[in-house]
């Protein structure tokens, strides 16, 4: 009984607890390269996964969707925040600890050229880490079971990265992350590069293999069509930070946010009697993480900008019961 | 049947579009030229390798002999040469066939053993300096520096003098002033390399900082490395000569082609061959090695290779 409370305990536990964490890169100016200012690529973002959830993280290209997915790691030294991983600090353990922490959670990578060694064979791209690690002799036979799973053969394992095509490349990729039987993958728009018919099958793939392995999964994807498809909980990045946090079928039904409902009134969709949406269409660019505007970050494009919003950053609230959102729209009004 | 005007703009090429194939054409054709050119070097340095490898049964007598009766002969190929000694002799009666013969292993090993003491210590400096930047960088690259302002060749002759002018000393003095060429590509392309995606996923598997360095970051160096050592193979040949020449190099009388160069020195207005001959033998090897180290370029540069 003792042991099925602490299970249940566990359960409820978040795999990943991210607290306010920011990573603000410097920007070196000058002969002495004196500190000039900063990229506040990633500026006070929270969240947790849940075991066997499947968190997905949009936003568009700049708004530190990608690197939140490596601060995680620690691959940059974070400027402020904290990541628990079961309950402990990344951040504040020491290397070897943290390099066992790094096996327990994988990363996908966004291109299948790029993220694999040209120079070492299949076996060892997808072997290495496991056998590193555990020091298993057998370890060409998890390389085996692997590659099948994600349906490539064991002839494959003595081929060289450049003799594949971009969607079975990705495929090592994930062969690569699954042999360390990880609790998290992190997949860093895994699928943005390959072509819309790969897509869909890797898609299905990553999806299948969370139903057998049931790791927790954090989707960073510019494509909230992708997300949809596969994410439980979507979080929405704008500029650093998460403006917008629900169920998947809650953020795409009623968005909150008028960035988010930008964002999903400009994906393309092909619905029979799918509901006519009003589009907001939004204007501009991003601005620089350089010089976020003041107050909240999106009032520069925001068709329902009101002169509050330029003042005062919004705070996120629960607005509905699980659905995050930082905006004055929804939460309390200001008296003064 | 008539054609209409578009389709016949579609079937003659524009003037634009005859650009391409010729520029296509050109570098197939200098990848051939340049093959053609390495397969020439190789056989000179299978050549150089086969008489280093073989010198005892290459040489026609004992490179040390010396025959007071036969001095400063023509070769073969000049008037009053004979086929006994093919090049002549020298001003001691030695066979300069067989000295330059042997002159080839000491060349030989000392370009190569000078080019591996460099590499090593090259390598090694610029995989910590450019994986690891901050302080080993900062000081790495101060040293490359400094050491490329030095006059090389006072550099070395500073080292062999400390030394002492033996075989041994004289590979040490050329490694040791020429690892910062190793040391500065190494460094740079280590940079490209540690922000690779690949390098930064092994650390994301909690790979240790010494296996991404000698498994991922300089397996992707090997080439440039090799490129870059056998061109220096041919110019440590060159620095053991000048050297050797300056009297600081291989002592007399062990058969260097240097010291037959600043042996023959003297009598080279009336002996001219006597100095000709090992510096024709330094050429050519020296050209043979250059010209591999080419084509090599060429084959192992991947842009190259996907043209």
């Amino acid at each position: 009984m003792a042991v099925q409370e602490e299970e249940i305990a566990a359960a409820d536990q978040p795999v990943l607890d991210v607290r306010d964490l920011k990573m603000h890169f410097p920007l070196r100016a000058g002969l002495l390269k004196r500190v000039a200012n900063y990229v506040y690529a990633v500026d006070g973002v929270s969240f947790q996964i849940k075991p066997g959830e499947t968190l997905g993280l949009v936003g568009e290209s700049g708004c530190g969707k990608s690197t939140v997915g490596r601060v995680l790691l620690k691959l940059y030294e974070p400027t402020a925040g904290e990541v628990r991983f079961n309950g402990r600090n990344i951040f504040a353990v020491d290397e070897a600890e943290l390099n066992r922490i790094r096996q327990r959670i994988q990363i996908i990578f966004q291109d299948p050229f790029a993220s694999l060694n040209p120079r070492m064979r299949v076996k060892e791209l997808v072997g290495e880490a496991y056998r590193v690690h555990t020091g298993d002799k057998d370890w060409e036979k998890n390389v085996e079971q692997v590659l099948k799973k994600v349906g490539l053969q064991p002839e494959h394992m003595q081929r060289y990265p450049h003799e594949f095509s971009g969607g079975q490349r990705q495929r090592i990729g994930i062969a690569r992350a699954l042999a360390m039987s990880p609790q998290l993958i992190i997949a860093d728009e895994a699928v943005s590069a390959l072509d819309v018919s790969i897509q869909a099958q890797v898609i299905n793939l990553l999806d299948s293999l969370k139903e057998e392995f049931g790791f927790s999964f954090l989707f960073i994807s510019h494509d909230l069509s992708v997300v949809e498809h596969i994410a439980d909980r979507v979080a929405v990045m704008y500029l650093g930070k998460i403006v917008e946090m629900a169920s998947d079928r809650n953020l795409y039904q009623t968005p909150l946010h008028p960035y988010t409902d930008a964002l999903i009134a400009a994906v393309p969709r092909a619905e029979a009697g799918g509901r006519a949406r009003r589009k907001t269409i939004l204007r501009g660019d991003v601005p620089s993480p350089v010089n976020p505007p003041s107050g909240c970050r999106f009032h520069t494009r925001c068709p329902k900008a009101m002169d509050h919003c330029r003042v005062e950053e919004p705070k996120m609230i629960e607005a509905r019961p699980d659905h995050w959102v930082a905006c004055h729209l929804h939460g309390p009004m200001p008296h003064d | 049947m008539t054609l209409r005007v578009e389709d016949t703009a579609d079937m003659v090429p524009a003037d634009g579009g005859v650009e391409a194939p010729p520029s296509q054409a050109y570098i197939v054709f200098r990848k051939m030229w340049h093959l053609r050119l390495g397969v020439f070097g190789l056989l000179l340095m299978a050549a150089l390798l086969i008489i280093a490898l073989f010198a005892p049964w290459v040489a026609t007598h004992e490179p040390l002999d010396q025959d007071i009766l036969e001095r400063l002969t023509p070769p073969a190929f000049l008037e009053g040469g004979s086929m006994e000694h093919l090049l002549g002799t020298d001003q001691l009666g030695r066979d300069v066939f067989s000295r330059i013969v042997h002159g080839a292993r000491i060349s030989l090993t000392v370009g190569v053993s000078a080019v591996f003491v460099s590499m090593i210590i090259g390598v090694i400096l610029g995989l910590f300096a450019g994986y690891f930047g901050g302080w080993i960088d900062a000081v790495v690259d101060f040293s490359v520096n400094a050491m490329l302002a030095f006059p090389f060749i006072l550099l070395a002759m500073t080292l062999v003098i400390i030394l002492g002018a033996s075989m041994q000393n004289i590979i040490l003095a050329l490694g040791i002033s020429n690892w910062p060429i190793f040391a500065r590509v190494a460094r740079i392309e280590t940079r490209k390399l540690r922000d690779q995606e690949f390098v930064v996923a092994a650390r994301a598997q909690g790979l240790s900082h010494y296996r991404i360095i000698f498994k991922h970051v300089l397996t992707n160096l090997a080439a440039a490395m090799l490129v870059i050592a056998t061109v220096e193979v041919a110019r440590s040949i060159i620095r053991e000569t000048f050297l050797s020449f300056l009297g600081l190099g291989i002592q007399p009388p062990t058969p260097s082609w240097g010291l037959m160069l600043a042996e023959g020195r003297d009598y080279i207005l009336t002996v001219w061959w006597l100095s000709t001959l090992p510096g024709v033998a330094i050429f050519l090897s020296c050209l043979g090695i250059n010209l591999v180290g080419d084509a090599l370029r060429d084959l192992l540069d991947p842009r190259m290779r996907k043209a």
